[in-house]
């Protein structure tokens, strides 16, 4: 069996490991409601109900995404640990840079079909509104910033589970991976808000420059979480977004996914497992 | 029966006395609206939920707004509506519904809450340049809040400029900036309206405008002549007649010239003077 065999027979388990503990379909159940909640919400606007829609099903979607990585990935590799699965996965001819491409690649496999499963739902009830709604409060339904919306969500929340491999590679327990995690999420959202406030203080005070620099640096570490936000697309006739833009965009989250990845099998390695 | 029963029904019965007790007395009942968290704070905690953060700020504010009474002149909750209005704008700029709604509450507060109004307006026009109705808000505001004629000619005329608006639109905008003193704007404004013009009733109006407007100008030109030759501004009108001007012009349907400070406008019939 060669090493793709194993990483695919591994990623196979921790996929059907998640349906079988009823992760999936309790993410899918809790979203179907939230979005049925949705019907209420977007009733409260009295214009522009195609963006509202909108806004509020790919708001589900990240939150269902997010529930995922934080209360289901976190977990499966400190399961492992912790109930000492791990040592039966290792006693395999299985490498320890495997078992994390396994891991990570079972649990993208998941997250996939999860957003995918809400983002055909969510397709369908967009066209469903808008048939029943006037021109006037949702003009268009734009299919390709549906897919390009899609796309961004879908990175981003890879970049994030690639963070989680890592962290769960570095420490040890599921709490504190956790910990860790919502820490680098929390960085990575407020890292843009505090440059651009630091850069409004330089430009009126000329100062803070040497911080500017310190924080341009960190954001390689913690890249902005919003950049792949294109929900304002699914909306607009025409694309306001440069081609050129969205491929730099797709390209920087992959390689930055990869890049975790790559430190995650690295920290694997060289731990002590025992 | 058990005393952990009892008590579990003592701290029900308290619970329900005090709940019935806070609603009939309407101490849970809200007076204010809940302070608006600073904008960062919703940048940081949900980067990509921040439309969605937009859209329940504004349910919230909506639904508060629907419980206030309106005939009650203490308005302790002016500034936190301000404050509610300028978050949802930040945090979801296309939002429509947020500048509809921001017009159909803050202008008829106080002077504050038109500055309020119109600043959201300002930003408004920067994100939906083709929205007519966002400067149509702004001149209107100008005009019949403000009192400033002059202020909402400009904003009236980007409304029109849009090319959604109504042609009524355009043709306030111009009147408008005559009874600002700006009467050669005025002039080159109705002049390129009447070119595009194909309704022959519409361009008949016009016309009588223009007509309307080339007298005034002959007027402004002799005011202009007068200072040349005396060095002084008149301080009537009549003081133009017979040497620079033969007679000042009467206008029908109520239009008349007001002169003041040196400044001669254009003052359209007010509708509610009779």
């Amino acid at each position: 069996m060669n090493a793709w065999n194993r990483i695919t027979a591994l990623s196979k388990i921790v996929a059907l490991d998640g349906i079988r503990k009823h992760t999936l379909i309790g993410l899918v159940l809790l979203a179907l409601l939230a979005e049925t909640f949705g019907i209420f919400f977007i009733d409260f606007f009295g214009y522009d109900i195609g963006r509202v829609a909108s806004d509020f099903f790919f708001s589900v979607m990240w939150l269902a995404g997010l529930l995922f990585l934080f209360f289901h990935a976190v977990q499966v590799i400190a399961w492992d640990e912790e109930q000492k699965i791990i040592f039966a996965i290792l006693a395999r001819p299985l490498s320890r840079t495997e078992y994390v491409i396994g891991t990570w690649l079972g649990l993208l496999i998941l997250m996939l079909f999860l957003e995918l499963l809400l983002g055909t739902i969510a397709w369908l009830s967009l066209l469903w509104i808008q048939s029943n709604v006037g021109e006037v409060y949702f003009l268009t339904l734009n299919g390709t910033g549906f897919i390009i919306t899609l796309l961004g969500l879908l990175l981003t929340q890879t970049a994030v589970l690639s963070a989680i491999m890592l962290f769960s590679g570095l420490v040890r327990g599921g709490f504190p991976v956790l910990i860790l995690s919502l820490a680098y999420y929390f960085i990575c959202s407020g890292l843009p808000v505090v440059r651009e406030s630091i850069q409004r203080q330089i430009s009126m005070n000329n100062e803070g420059e040497g911080l500017a620099m310190i924080l341009k640096a960190l954001s390689f570490l913690f890249p902005d979480m919003n950049r792949m936000d294109y929900k304002g697309e699914v909306v607009n006739s025409l694309l306001s977004l440069d081609s050129s833009a969205i491929i730099f965009q797709i390209a920087f989250a992959i390689v930055y996914a990869l890049l975790m990845i790559a430190l995650a099998c690295h920290a694997y390695s060289r731990r002590d497992i025992q | 029966m058990s005393i952990k029963l009892w008590i579990t029904g003592m701290i029900l019965a308290t619970y329900s006395l005090l709940f019935i007790f806070g609603n009939a007395s309407g101490l849970i009942k809200k007076e204010q609206l809940s302070p608006v968290m600073p904008l960062s704070f919703y940048q940081i905690i949900a980067p990509y939920l921040r439309q969605l953060s937009a859209e329940s700020l504004y349910i919230q504010t909506m639904v508060f707004i629907g419980d206030v009474d309106s005939t009650i002149m203490q308005r302790p909750y002016e500034k936190s509506l301000s404050a509610h209005f300028f978050t949802i704008q930040k945090l979801h700029p296309p939002l429509i519904d947020t500048y509809y709604s921001a017009q159909g509450f803050l202008p008829w507060l106080s002077r504050e809450g038109t500055l309020s109004a119109n600043a959201i307006h300002e930003e408004g026009m920067k994100v939906l340049p083709t929205n007519w109705r966002i400067p149509f808000y702004a001149g209107f505001n100008h005009f019949y809040f403000l009192n400033d004629p002059e202020g909402a000619a400009p904003l009236l005329r980007k409304s029109f400029e849009t090319g959604n608006s109504p042609r009524l639109v355009g043709h306030l905008a111009s009147m408008l900036a005559a009874r600002g003193s700006d009467l050669v704007v005025s002039l080159v404004w109705i002049k390129s309206m009447l070119e595009r013009e194909q309704d022959e009733t519409i361009r008949q109006r016009y016309i009588k405008d223009v007509d309307m407007l080339e007298r005034s100008l002959a007027v402004q030109a002799a005011i202009r002549n007068y200072y040349q030759k005396h060095g002084a501004l008149p301080t009537r009108l009549d003081a133009l007649i017979p040497d620079f001007i033969a007679e000042i012009p009467v206008f029908a349907q109520g239009y008349r010239l007001n002169y003041s400070d040196g400044r001669l406008s254009l003052i359209r019939p007010d509708k509610h003077s009779n």
